[in-house]
């Protein structure tokens, strides 16, 4: 195998040959190819399945050339400011099931800026819409009670979108 | 707010169990990537959040919410240039007048519909973001009113302090520049009451904000400064 391909094997068994520069994306293979050294072994993902990992490995070949992500953010609140990019965006337009599997996969796999583009977009999806909305979206089942709700309403009606 | 204490990040273990057994995954996340999430959302979008379930609710609590929901305590070091973000209460609150001598309510108009500010919890959030134990509100014809609480200073202590000077008497020479020129003796009476808002009869609907911003005083102190929009006549 070449050595600037690496083998990754997904949770339902499923082997990608990627180019290095690619998986580098992921902190996570990264830091394990620093690991094995030079080894053939396929690096298991047992957190990804194929469908996402092919989605995610997309990202990471149109950002590969990206310059390195600075160490930490230093002040993480003024990540709100940062727009999403119009590649970006159109990559994310998936169901809210794969929305949230790339966001998972990206935590797991450790790439900050997918896993950042991922939680903008279910952000601005809670801002832009009804808390019933909301809720049929992402599966959350309310569990207040009818007084509880209608006092929060309350306590925040001068607050709605306008 | 509820006390309810943050719910605990459930274990990763059984996700990465169902998902190498072949098993669909719950379409769900953990606690701390829906925090993180939150933490793309301004005061309207996380008091929707809250909204949704108890959890949700709870997860508002988490200290890293402080600056987005106002309540992080002062002092925070305030700096020249640095921004400030008003409340959106503070932010959506006209101030009408009532009787002649001083602001009774303070209205928040929507849909044609008055609330009183005064009615919401969230008037005692801070007014700004940072928060700030001294501001001055420059509500133009060359006033500043002066607010301090070591406490830190919430939307009704500024709402109270409009009302305040809207209801004290503007300075005589003020008074007499207006009034000056057509007064005569049957006007006395009148002009013992005049205040700030009587002499604005007409315009006195309180119409905003223009701006943010942390200056020093003429003391040297940093203060928070909020210019009033100018009246429009």
């Amino acid at each position: 195998m070449s050595a600037n391909k690496v083998k990754l094997s997904t949770s339902d068994q499923e082997e990608f040959d990627v180019d290095r520069d690619v998986a580098n994306r992921s902190v996570l293979i990264k830091n394990m190819l620093e690991d094995l050294g030079d080894s053939d072994q396929a690096i298991p993902l047992p957190n990804v399945s194929a469908n996402v990992l092919k989605k995610v490995l997309e990202w990471c070949e149109h950002h590969k050339k990206d310059p390195e992500p600075i160490a930490e953010d230093l002040d993480d609140n003024r990540r709100k400011t940062t727009e999403i990019s119009d590649w970006d965006a159109k990559f994310i337009q998936v169901d809210q099931e794969m929305l949230f599997e790339i966001i998972l996969a990206a935590n797991y796999l450790d790439i900050k800026p997918l896993l950042d583009v991922g939680c903008k977009t279910v952000a601005n999806m809670i801002k832009g819409k009804q808390p019933e909305e909301i809720r049929k979206l992402f599966n959350i089942v309310n569990d207040f009670t009818p007084e509880e709700e209608a006092q929060i309403k309350k306590e925040n009606e001068w607050a709605e979108d306008r | 707010m509820s006390s309810s204490a943050l719910p605990v990040t459930p274990p990763a273990e059984p996700v990465v169990a169902a998902a190498a057994a072949g098993a669909p995954r719950s379409s769900s996340l953990p606690d701390e990537l829906w925090l993180k999430i939150l933490g793309d959302l301004d005061y309207s979008g996380l008091q929707k959040a809250a909204q949704l379930c108890k959890k949700f609710k709870g997860f508002l609590q988490d200290p890293s919410f402080d600056d987005a929901l106002f309540r992080a305590q002062p002092p925070k070091e305030l700096a020249v240039g640095m921004e400030v973000i008003i409340h959106p209460l503070l932010h959506g609150t006209d101030c009408l007048f009532e009787g002649k001598h001083a602001v009774t309510r303070a209205c928040f108009v929507k849909g044609g519909r008055e609330r009183t500010a005064f009615r919401y919890k969230a008037v005692d959030d801070f007014a700004t973001s940072p928060s700030c134990c001294l501001m001055y509100l420059d509500v133009g014809l060359f006033q500043c009113v002066r607010i301090i609480d070591t406490n830190g200073i919430t939307v009704r202590r500024v709402l109270k302090g409009l009302g305040r000077f809207w209801g004290s008497r503007p300075p005589e020479w003020y008074v007499a520049e207006v009034f000056g020129g057509w007064c005569d003796d049957e006007d006395e009476d009148e002009l013992e009451d005049v205040t700030w808002r009587s002499m604005l009869d007409g315009y006195d609907m309180w119409t905003g904000w223009e701006k943010a911003g942390v200056e020093t005083d003429d003391d040297g102190v940093l203060s928070v400064v909020l210019t009033a929009k100018p009246f429009s006549y």
